[in-house]
């Protein structure tokens, strides 16, 4: 769906200053089907990498294909890619409805007003139909942006920021759009820094730093990576050995975690003792304990 | 591109236009100007010809004022709020936009000049004057005018920030760069030494290039003076208005080109 190849991107905030590094050799791979996270701390280079997908920005250096083709602004791929931009960078002088209707006027094919009516229902926004955006609030806006995603099925949706400036409602109601419309075959992109939000909806993520993807992997393996650590289930009359931190106990059950160093030691001093392995597993953690885990451990 | 497309950003930008506050005001005071002039000119002895020849001449003035405003905001209002991201991310082309800017551009001076027109023929008939064609062509210099400052506009707000390409229209325009290749022309025929002599040819050569980038408003205006002057047209006119026609499309073609290749390497994130 998406593939980026060594991409080199560099900007120059003005002619004195010296050039910031925006992407160095950013690698990315997005399966059809996916909800894609973008993750990383400000200034990684997150919203460059989306820029680069929408064709915005071309890079200095690498390849980037997007639906097999590479992205020039304006062309007829569009016509099944969405994008929800971070920033209300919208027609500010249009009412809801009237930018909604320009967007979807923009497609290759005709739209009937009632799918512009429905999309603004959609995202309950049916109420300021007639307002202009300028008037709206910033998550009004947002609303209307996502009503204008909503008017053609599409097959690419890249989002940036979409929650930034949400009240939970909407929070909650962009997250169920999103996953009904994965459901229906869209393969979604979400740039963000609302972990708990990734985590609530997508299935594959990429950890960038410092201009490259440090990791992408499925959100449950990236949770998993880089734990030494081992969740253990064990049926034991007396005391576990000293390697075994407890974590709760319950007559012979309990919950203990071990370094993966001591994986073996563990099997060996069952196998010795009148004890029995129920369960052993990755200790699970959240995606931003991974999240701090991975940068932390960068150089 | 389709029709579809090409006029709901037509029909987009006549909204932008409506709602600029900067073109709203701009727009009134040519409406002010016009009451003005037809109010004061009832109240004037002097004739009734010249009264509508100065009248005209004075509405294509803020027009052109008016166009000159239009240019520099209607693609940087964009560019610089970053909507334009918006209209990219769609299957419409950069050249279609900036094409759509343009022919809203060109009903918004048409309308314009319909206006004075509709005054001018009103006048012509209630004062008991001969209508005289040149008017139509004096009128349709005026709109061609407007479209080559719209143009020539549109692209300097695109390489610079609009106020300074204002500034630069003003201070650069083929009447100065010629007053300037005049003013140079004495020192570089008798420079004093051989690195003046190189300062101000090479001097001479740019202002010559500048002379032939800038665009002429009126192209052939000294050749049409006498139709602007009586409104009075004949065919030896025709080669002239057909050649003002030629270098308009061609000087709006290539400045329209020019934006769209600006556009295309700029960063418009």
């Amino acid at each position: 769906m998406i593939r980026a190849q060594n991409l080199h991107v560099s900007f120059r905030r003005s002619f004195r200053r010296r050039r910031i590094q925006a992407l160095q050799g950013f690698e990315l791979e997005v399966e059809r089907g996916d909800v894609f996270a973008l993750l990383g701390p400000n200034g990684a280079g997150k919203s460059t990498a989306m820029y680069c997908f929408l064709g915005l920005i071309r890079p200095e250096k690498g390849s980037v294909s997007v639906l097999g083709r590479t992205p020039t602004p304006g062309s007829s791929m569009f016509q099944r890619i969405g994008y929800l931009p971070e920033e209300p960078h919208y027609h500010l002088y249009l009412t809801v409805r009237e930018a909604v209707a320009y967007y979807g006027a923009l497609g290759l094919d005709p739209l009937p007003q009632a799918r512009i009516d429905d999309a603004i229902d959609r995202v309950n926004l049916g109420g300021a139909a007639d307002l202009r955006l300028s008037k709206c609030s910033k998550g009004m806006r947002q609303k209307a942006g996502l009503a204008a995603c909503l008017l053609r099925p599409v097959d690419l949706l890249l989002m940036d920021e979409p929650t930034r400036g949400l009240d939970p409602m909407t929070v909650s109601l962009l997250r169920s759009i999103l996953l009904e419309l994965n459901a229906r075959g869209t393969t979604v992109v979400i740039n963000s820094h609302v972990l708990s939000e990734v985590e609530a909806v997508c299935t594959r993520a990429a950890i960038i730093d410092d201009g490259r993807v440090v990791i992408q992997d499925r959100l449950d393996a990236i949770t998993e990576v880089n734990q030494q650590r081992y969740t253990v289930d064990l049926d034991l009359e007396g005391e576990p050995p000293a390697f075994v931190d407890l974590v709760h106990r319950n007559g012979r059950s309990l919950r203990g975690e071990i370094d993966a160093a001591d994986l073996e030691r563990l099997v060996a001093w069952v196998g010795a003792n009148d004890a029995m392995l129920r369960a052993c597993a990755h200790k699970r953690v959240s995606l931003e304990q991974a999240f701090m885990t991975i940068l932390g451990n960068q150089p | 591109m389709t029709a579809r497309q090409f006029l709901a950003s037509v029909h987009t930008n006549l909204v932008f236009y409506r709602r600029n506050r900067l073109l709203v005001l701009a727009g009134l005071v040519v409406l002010l100007a016009l009451v003005i002039s037809i109010i004061s000119s009832g109240f004037t002895a002097s004739d009734h010809f010249d009264l509508i020849q100065g009248l005209v001449s004075m509405i294509e003035g803020f027009t052109f004022v008016f166009t000159a405003i239009l240019g520099l905001v209607a693609v940087s209002h964009h560019v610089r709020t970053r909507s334009v991201k918006l209209v990219l991310t769609r299957p419409f082309s950069l050249g279609g936009w900036v094409l759509s800017h343009f022919a809203s551009a060109v009903l918004v001076v048409l309308v314009l000049h319909l206006v004075i027109l509709i005054v001018a023929v009103i006048l012509f008939f209630a004062w008991d004057l001969p209508f005289q064609w040149g008017l139509l062509v004096d009128i349709a210099s005026s709109v061609l005018t407007c479209l080559t400052v719209f143009v020539f506009m549109q692209l300097l707000s695109t390489l610079v920030h609009p106020a300074v390409g204002a500034v630069i229209a003003v201070i650069f325009n083929p009447s100065s760069v010629h007053a300037m290749l005049t003013m140079i022309e004495a020192p570089r025929r008798f420079a004093s030494s051989d690195i003046g002599a190189v300062f101000y040819q090479v001097l001479s050569w740019l202002l010559t290039g500048l002379y032939y980038l800038l665009p002429e408003y009126m192209p052939f205006g000294r050749d049409l003076q006498t139709v602007f002057a009586t409104y009075r047209v004949t065919r030896f006119d025709l080669p002239y208005i057909v050649l003002t026609v030629l270098y308009t499309t061609l000087t709006v073609s290539l400045y329209l080109m020019l934006t769209t290749v600006v556009l295309r390497r700029k960063r418009l994130i």
